[in-house]
């Protein structure tokens, strides 16, 4: 038995309005994607391509319909990003709708000057200026990379309690979430504190996986709330500018 | 044999000459004569059913131009009627000038261009453009196609200017200290040569972006400085330590969402300094509405210079108070609620605003509504 609080979908997810992987194939195998409003883990160790998934999201989704994403990096410097992308063939250059915040800045910023207060609530301020932003700009689509980066700003007495009001407000924000998780390596649970996957409403898995000559990349729906989809591992292959996953005919 | 042939075709001629005008009759190398009597014969009835042709002929084309002037009167009639310019038609009828046709032509296509002109016109928001909108609707214009090449070339200029209000109107709303200079050259640029504003649309879409970066980073800046006294604060948990000072109304603005500017309201008569200082209430109030600090549907207070300018959202619109004195408790809650009921009522209008004032049937009503209540609060009355 447990006392936390039970996590609960999105209710005002509408049926019928999901977002779009940009996965060829990958969006075919769960309805057509994932419904708005919802909360996603999108994890996997080290080196399996979570933030170039992410970030091709948001880009493929401008580019599609001019969906209005924020890519929030709080390790990753903004610059990095950017130019990381643009050799991936995703240059969001010219593209107004599709901002990188860097708040690895900030923290570096509060990092350095003791003047300023150390024990900031980070959580609370990104939640609050992200409320204020949407509601003045617009956001269908926040990356927040990583939630272990986000951990480190933060203190937890309780993180089964904390977590899932974080989780909850996030909720409040309607807007689609993916939430970056780099899995510990020596645990099989999708996030550090190991409650992040049920409080999420879809996790997607990425993987690598050794052979004798090189490494393959894999991605699979681990979970997806109120979605048929399919549970299998597809090879996942990035070219011009696209993922695609490889699936049998 | 041959010369029966003959004869039967010199007898059919005029037949054929009669059913078919002028294009039967058949070719005078045809017929090929054998004896002179039947050569006099065929002669004769060749020459008068040539003339009876070119009767005939002459007879249908000028019914046919009858025809055709009549309709060209009826439609001149039509036009004229309407109020359009037909002055040169009129003059190319009467001299029965052989490009009359194609002029009718053109001029009823010119008409429909006009009429779709008419319609972009009438989307077009013109606010600020009045002058030169309302040069181009003239009637003497609009009702003359001749003048099309004109209009058409003044509706274009019309189309640059708006989309130039347009752009510097996105940059004022665009400053934040990391985006100024860039703002500030953009504007330089495109008040010096408004020809440039298509091809600067990358440039505005960069600093868009990097303005709405900034306002993200300046946001949570913002959030993880040291606290400071009163700027943004909550009405209901504020405990006075001291007797409250009444709370004196002196201008409301009413703005809409993005801070475009929908009417003023005051008490008073305002001179022209105090008309100065007015203005910049407004301009400090549309800047704060455009920072990361400001907090959509509460009442937010800005202190500036002794004064305290209050700003409190709606959907839609923006309410600005600038005010002296201490902040009565009731203020949020009556502010919010003139701004539900003012969109309540003009929610459809305000939805999509264009500009045009006149289509906020409600807004003067509730705004002056608000001001009375805020004189009552002054005089400690109960709202």
């Amino acid at each position: 038995m447990t006392d936390a609080p039970v996590a609960q979908s999105p209710a005002t997810a509408p049926k019928a309005e999901r977002i779009k992987t940009h996965v060829i194939g990958l969006d075919d195998k769960m309805e057509g994607g994932i419904p708005a409003n919802y909360i996603v883990l999108v994890c996997g160790h080290a080196g399996t391509m979570k933030s170039s998934f992410t970030f091709s999201l948001l880009y493929n989704g401008h580019k599609e319909r001019n969906m209005k994403g924020i890519y929030l990096t709080l390790e990753q410097s903004k610059q990095s990003i950017v130019e990381h992308m643009g050799k991936l063939g995703m240059d969001p250059r010219g593209m107004d709708n599709l901002i990188v915040v860097d708040l690895g800045r900030v923290r570096k910023e509060i990092a350095y000057d003791k003047t300023k207060p150390q024990n900031v609530d980070w959580l609370k301020s990104i939640l609050g200026v992200l409320k204020n932003y949407k509601d003045k700009f617009g956001c269908e689509v926040l990356v927040l990379d990583s939630l272990a980066a986000l951990y480190a700003l933060t203190t937890f007495k309780n993180p089964r309690a904390e977590l899932f009001y974080f989780f909850e407000q996030v909720r409040d924000l309607g807007v689609t979430t993916f939430l970056i998780s780099e899995m510990p390596t020596d645990r099989q649970v999708y996030g550090l504190y190991g409650i992040e996957d049920f409080l999420s409403d879809g996790i997607i898995q990425l993987k690598v996986e050794l052979h004798e000559t090189g490494a393959n990349l894999y991605v699979g729906v681990v979970k997806m709330r109120k979605t048929k989809h399919d549970r299998s591992f597809f090879p996942l292959i990035f070219e011009s500018g696209r993922f695609e996953i490889v699936t049998s005919t | 044999m041959a010369r029966r042939r003959t004869k039967k075709k010199s007898q059919e001629a005029p037949q054929a000459t009669i059913d078919n005008a002028t294009e039967a009759s058949p070719a005078p190398e045809q017929i090929q004569p054998v004896a002179t009597g039947v050569l006099q014969q065929a002669s004769v009835s060749e020459s008068s059913s040539s003339q009876l042709g070119s009767a005939v002929s002459k007879v249908v084309s000028e019914t046919k131009l009858e025809l055709e002037e009549e309709k060209f009167q009826s439609k001149l009639l039509e036009w004229e009627g309407e109020g359009y310019a037909v002055e040169k038609l009129q003059d190319m009828l009467s001299m029965k000038d052989p490009g009359t046709a194609k002029a009718f032509e053109k001029f009823e296509s010119d008409l429909a261009e006009l009429a779709k002109l008419k319609s972009a016109l009438l989307d077009m928001n013109i606010s600020g453009l009045d002058a030169e909108a309302e040069e181009i609707n003239r009637d003497v214009n609009l009702k003359n196609p001749f003048l099309l090449e004109e209009i058409k070339s003044k509706f274009e200029a019309l189309k640059k200017k708006s989309k130039v209000r347009d752009v510097m109107y996105d940059l004022d709303g665009l400053v934040l200290p990391s985006t100024k200079a860039r703002v500030e050259s953009l504007k330089k640029k495109l008040t010096e040569n408004p020809e440039l504003v298509d091809s600067s649309a990358d440039e505005l879409a960069d600093i868009r972006r990097d303005y709405k970066e900034a306002y993200f980073l300046e946001g949570v800046q913002e959030e993880t400085k040291p606290r400071e006294p009163i700027v943004t604060k909550k009405v209901e948990t504020a405990k006075p330590e001291k007797p409250l000072s009444p709370m004196v109304v002196s201008d409301i603005f009413l703005l809409y969402k993005d801070g475009k500017f929908i009417s003023h309201h005051t008490t008073r008569v305002a001179s022209r300094d105090e008309q100065t200082e007015i203005f910049a209430d407004l301009r400090t109030s549309r800047n704060y509405l455009r920072s990361p600090k400001y907090v959509a549907g509460r009442l937010n207070v800005v202190t500036l210079n002794g004064k305290k300018i209050l700003v409190q959202s709606g959907k839609n619109v923006v309410v600005v108070l600038v005010m002296s004195g201490d902040l009565n408790p009731w203020t949020e809650r009556i502010v919010g609620k003139v701004v539900n009921l003012l969109e309540k009522e003009d929610g459809p209008a305000l939805a999509n605003w264009n500009g045009d004032v006149a289509a906020l049937r409600s807004a003067g009503k509730y705004m002056t509504a608000l001001l009375y209540a805020c004189m009552k609060l002054a005089k400690g009355g109960q709202p």
